[in-house]
């Protein structure tokens, strides 16, 4: 188990604010000291610009970005040279629909989801009415309900006793998945980008990548996943999912602001996809007339990079792995489930699936968690399921749990949980179809970090009983 | 800030003013609250001397957008249309009494910016 207090105290927001309780990471995680040093470190005893110079101090800048480029490969389990650092997500996902863009016609389509967050929607809808494709949205396996208040007593129960003889069922009306029939009729010969989030910042659901890239695949499409709010949570293997381009943030993994990741397949770089930006360094050899380019990945990193954030955000790769996923995913998970749990008891519609879990065969083939009678839910089998190449399963969801409290308007439970020192996400989670196509005009989201502890869970439903009290 | 949650404007937060749809109106603006997804549909009426005879909204949003329109409705009938023109944001605010963030004021104020647009058309 993770040691809670150490963790937290690796984060100097948290010495300054000692009675927040931050549970926003979904929106920027806090930063540990490791990484505040690691920056300071490159502007206070080594900063030069890397690439150019040949004294002492540009070659030791160099070296540590791309000591930092390596980790980041290695962390998803990339090669070096796939790895393009961008501003972030935004940054990816526009450089993606702008370079591929143009190459489509009316006769084409681009495959997203109704979950995308507004960076993976908006460019490809400018692209659209540009170059005349189609956009295609994935549907959610159920038309997703939020549960009526007067059955949160029943839902209680049947989220702790899921089986196949449930009166309800599994509970698929709150699931909230991607509906995989809808995926393979939408994805057809002229679909040409297959675009997609790992996890999604409303529901907290984990998308089946691995199936989806597969389905891309069959009909040669272009896959390309949005890992913002996967990067933090739980392992990802590039090579295993064999997606074409994934993209992340650096500010949600710890990491600096103003910093992300643009991992391409090396045979995309090189061949399928131009330079989107020109200038310094992406440059082989440039005459008056015409120019040449740099190797991959350097031709797409015009101009002088973010040299603090790329060298900050190795720093935080390894701080993750020196904690390691499995400790990171089972507090998470353990957390994710007390939260979705005592959240239900107070009388919150949580929008999305109920309960948090690795993909395993389960003990008695039940998949959800067993309830213990503290009224919290353990995982089954706390460490990781790996499956038979060793590779580790994806969770369902991660801890990302949005709400709404019947009668209560999301701004005004998020002011007064403000008012208690709990800090929450109010409003459409830059996801506003999404929430239009599931008839809410806002919620409240709730997100964990590796540091959130259960005191931080606790103060939240503390403040939520005061809500409730105020507006009674 | 516990005040922002007074009694008082909790009690016009339950039982909002001018909270009801004209049919018959001059004038009709929604305004949305990009934040939260919030849109406000503002309704007045103008007799033939552009006097507010009636005035109308509707809205799901919070409390504090709820208190902004209920409060600025009240204040704007029988008021002319340049009468109109000359009301402040800050004087809305400062009906409320309450001390808001940036954000909370853009929920305050999103009635407020319907009339304005309204205003100028």
């Amino acid at each position: 188990m993770l040691n809670l207090n150490k963790i937290k105290s690796q984060f100097p927001l948290f010495k300054k604010h000692p009675k927040l309780h931050y549970l926003d990471s979904a929106a920027t995680t806090q930063t540990p000291q490791v990484v505040l040093d690691a920056m300071n470190n490159y502007y206070t005893n080594f900063r030069a610009n890397t690439h150019r110079g040949l004294y002492n101090l540009s070659i030791e800048a160099s070296q540590a970005f791309q000591a930092s480029r390596a980790s980041l490969a290695s962390f998803i389990n990339a090669q070096t040279e796939e790895l393009i650092f961008t501003s972030g997500t935004t940054y990816g996902l526009n450089s993606l629909a702008y370079t591929l863009g143009p190459r489509l016609s009316h006769r084409d389509n681009v495959v997203l989801t109704r979950i995308e967050h507004h960076a993976n929607l908006v460019p490809w809808q400018q692209m659209a009415k540009h170059y005349g494709f189609e956009l295609r949205f994935v549907e959610l396996t159920t038309p997703t309900t939020v549960i009526s208040n007067h059955s949160e007593k029943s839902l209680a129960h049947q989220t702790t006793n899921r089986d196949s003889s449930s009166p309800r069922g599994s509970l698929g009306m709150t699931s909230c998945e991607l509906d995989m029939e809808s995926a393979k009729k939408l994805i057809d010969k002229n679909t040409k980008i297959v675009s997609f989030t790992l996890a999604s910042n409303v529901l907290g659901t984990v998308n089946p990548a691995k199936e989806i890239v597969a389905l891309a695949k069959k009909v040669r499409a272009i896959s390309i996943i949005d890992a913002a709010q996967a990067v933090a949570h739980f392992p990802i293997d590039v090579q295993d999912i064999d997606c074409d381009f994934l993209v992340f943030s650096g500010h949600k993994m710890y990491g600096p602001t103003g910093i992300g990741v643009l991992y391409g397949k090396k045979i995309m770089l090189e061949e399928h996809i131009e330079p989107f930006l020109f200038g310094g360094e992406m440059v082989n050899e440039v005459t008056f007339e015409n120019a040449t380019w740099n190797d991959v990945p350097l031709r797409f990193e015009a101009g002088t990079q973010n040299i603090a954030g790329v060298i900050g955000l190795g720093a935080a790769v390894k701080f993750i792995q020196e904690i390691g996923w499995s400790e990171i995913q089972s507090h998470e998970q353990s957390l994710t489930n007390k939260l979705i749990n005592e959240l239900t008891n107070v009388g919150a519609q949580i929008v999305g699936s109920n309960t948090c879990h690795s993909e395993s065969p389960v003990v008695g083939g039940e998949e959800s968690p067993a309830h213990s009678t503290d009224g919290q839910r353990s995982l089954v089998g706390a460490s990781l399921t790996r499956d038979d190449n060793g590779k580790v399963a994806l969770p369902n969801r991660i801890g990302v749990v949005s709400f709404t409290l019947p009668g209560i308007h999301p701004h005004d439970v998020a002011e007064i949980l403000n008012q208690n020192n709990v800090a929450v996400r109010a409003g459409h989670q830059c996801a506003m179809p999404l929430h239009k196509h599931l008839g809410l005009s806002a919620t409240v989201r709730v997100s964990l970090g590796m540091y959130t502890t259960k005191e931080d869970a606790d103060a939240l439903i503390a403040a939520i009983e005061k809500t409730k009290k105020v507006f009674k | 800030m516990d005040d922002l949650y007074q009694q008082a404007l909790l009690d016009l937060y339950k039982n909002p003013l001018n909270k009801k749809p004209l049919s018959d109106f001059t004038i009709r603006q929604e305004e949305n609250n990009p934040l939260c997804g919030e849109q406000v549909e503002l309704f007045v009426k103008f007799d033939e001397h552009d006097r507010v005879t009636d005035v109308g909204w509707e809205s799901e949003g919070c409390s504090i957008s709820q208190v902004g329109a209920s409060l600025l409705t009240d204040y704007i009938k029988n008021k002319t249309r340049e009468e109109l023109k000359t009301i402040t944001s800050d004087e809305v605010i400062k009906m409320t009494g309450l001390n808001l963030n940036p954000a909370r004021l853009r929920c305050l104020l999103l009635c407020y910016t319907a009339l304005q647009k309204i205003l100028t058309t």
